[in-house]
């Protein structure tokens, strides 16, 4: 096997992986939230990787991928017609996600104690 | 570090024998310095428990303790008593409706508190007769037994078989919960109290063998999920996890406990433990309590995906390792 058709092949294991991570990763969430299978449905989207949040009518919501960029792994979400916007963290992802799906729903803040660490 | 007096929360439902207990724990030699708080936290209004507590004042001031039946906020009531006398253990019975939580969060946050005591326990009260019926019908008998580091059938001696069913239903929600009887009141102190060299009861819950990620899901959907990871994580990648877990589970997390095998520290574990999403000071330990040097979280709460929940961590890591890669 040549080196390209071995990088080729090992990009898009990385890729298949990298898809599955972003339709768990998301589906969970949904899940979490208690939309997924309420409001909202996942599917795949047209874009390579991406997977699209329908609402309960057929209309895309969001989008989501995850893919390769110069600052490594990132995740992209778009919102309806609004421009994607690209967040290294899968938890600051979720948060932007969140925020437009279900807005009004009660998110904690983690909050340590004042008391010494023992 | 200075020395603070263990807080144990005793609650469970309306009936199920709380006050019972407290009363027979007073009557014991040598724990005459128990100042013992009655009263409840949170929505829910006086109730019938209350005022058979407040009856029990009397009984428990003849023993030479304190019984306070508290109007205001926890951090006052625990100031005054120490300012009244020397005491060297607080039990705080809530009301049968309450849900303790709000107490946990208060005792942990507030400045004064979280230097005065330190929460030793929680200890719930499940009545063997009603006790399975109770779980199912109502979601504040749910809450307690999700929040409750210890269980404790009450009644069992009126009918055997009723304890045993009493203690499966328990373990539906909470199959990491230790479980204890009490017939008449009587219980030993240490089931109340922390053990003596003031390690939480949380590490032995945490350190126990248990199987690989799952989850024990209920009709009622509060449930106790358990992860296991081997690697050791990035210190960040805990809180991120942490913080993801508030964001995202949010009212349906009531609770966290973990002990955290931490890259830059191997050698001493982290240890979590949070109720919904207010949490302790991280803990470090000097050495691992045990050959076992995986990191075990138990999450307590609804619609909590194991899997999901391993993912996320999983994914954080990655996600930091990447970002702090040379």
């Amino acid at each position: 096997m040549c080196f390209d058709t071995e990088l080729k092949q090992n990009r898009n294991v990385r890729s298949n992986a990298i898809d599955s991570t972003t339709r768990d990763v998301i589906r969970g969430a949904l899940s979490a939230w208690g939309t997924l299978d309420i409001s909202t449905f996942l599917k795949p989207g047209d874009r390579v990787g991406a997977f699209e949040i329908h609402d309960g009518s057929g209309r895309v919501i969001a989008s989501v991928r995850r893919d390769e960029s110069p600052i490594g792994l990132v995740w992209q979400v778009g919102l309806g017609e609004g421009r994607e916007r690209i967040f290294p963290s899968v938890v600051t992802a979720l948060r932007y996600l969140r925020g437009h799906i279900c807005p009004e729903r009660e998110a904690g803040r983690v909050l340590f104690g004042q008391g010494e660490s023992r | 570090m200075t020395t603070r007096i263990p807080l144990t929360v005793i609650t469970g439902f309306l009936g199920s024998g709380k006050t019972t207990i407290v009363r027979e724990f007073l009557r014991r030699k040598g724990y005459q310095k128990t100042a013992v708080i009655i009263n409840e936290f949170g929505a829910i209004g006086i109730d019938h428990d209350l005022i058979e507590s407040s009856r029990e004042e009397l009984i428990s001031l003849s023993t030479g303790c304190l019984c306070c039946a508290m109007q205001g906020d926890l951090a006052q009531t625990v100031r005054r008593l120490m300012a009244a006398a020397v005491f060297d253990r607080i039990l705080l019975e809530t009301s049968g409706m309450a849900d303790p939580a709000p107490i946990l969060q208060t005792a942990i946050v507030d400045p004064y508190l979280s230097e005065t005591v330190e929460i030793a326990n929680v200890v719930v009260t499940v009545d063997a007769l009603n006790g399975p019926a109770v779980i199912h019908d109502h979601d504040e008998a749910r809450r307690q037994v999700a929040l409750g580091d210890r269980v404790l059938i009450t009644k069992s001696d009126l009918d055997t078989h009723a304890g045993a069913v009493a203690a499966n239903a328990v373990r539906a929600y909470r199959p990491d919960v230790a479980l204890a009887k009490s017939i008449n009141g009587d219980v030993e102190p240490e089931l109340l109290f922390a053990p003596a060299d003031h390690r939480t009861p949380w590490h032995s819950v945490v350190s126990e063998p248990d199987d690989d990620s799952h989850t024990h899901a209920h009709d009622a959907a509060i449930a106790s999920v358990s992860l296991r990871v081997d690697a050791p994580i990035h210190a960040v990648a805990l809180t991120l996890f942490l913080q993801a877990l508030a964001e995202n589970c949010g009212p349906d997390l009531l609770r966290v406990k973990g002990i955290v095998s931490i890259r830059e520290s191997p050698e001493s574990p982290a240890v979590v433990h949070g109720v919904q999403h207010v949490f302790h000071p991280i803990e470090w330990l000097d050495q691992w309590p045990s050959e076992d040097r995986s990191s075990r979280f138990v999450l307590i709460g609804r619609r909590l995906d194991a899997t999901w929940l391993k993912l996320m961590l999983w994914t954080i890591e990655e996600e930091v390792e990447q970002a702090t890669r040379p």
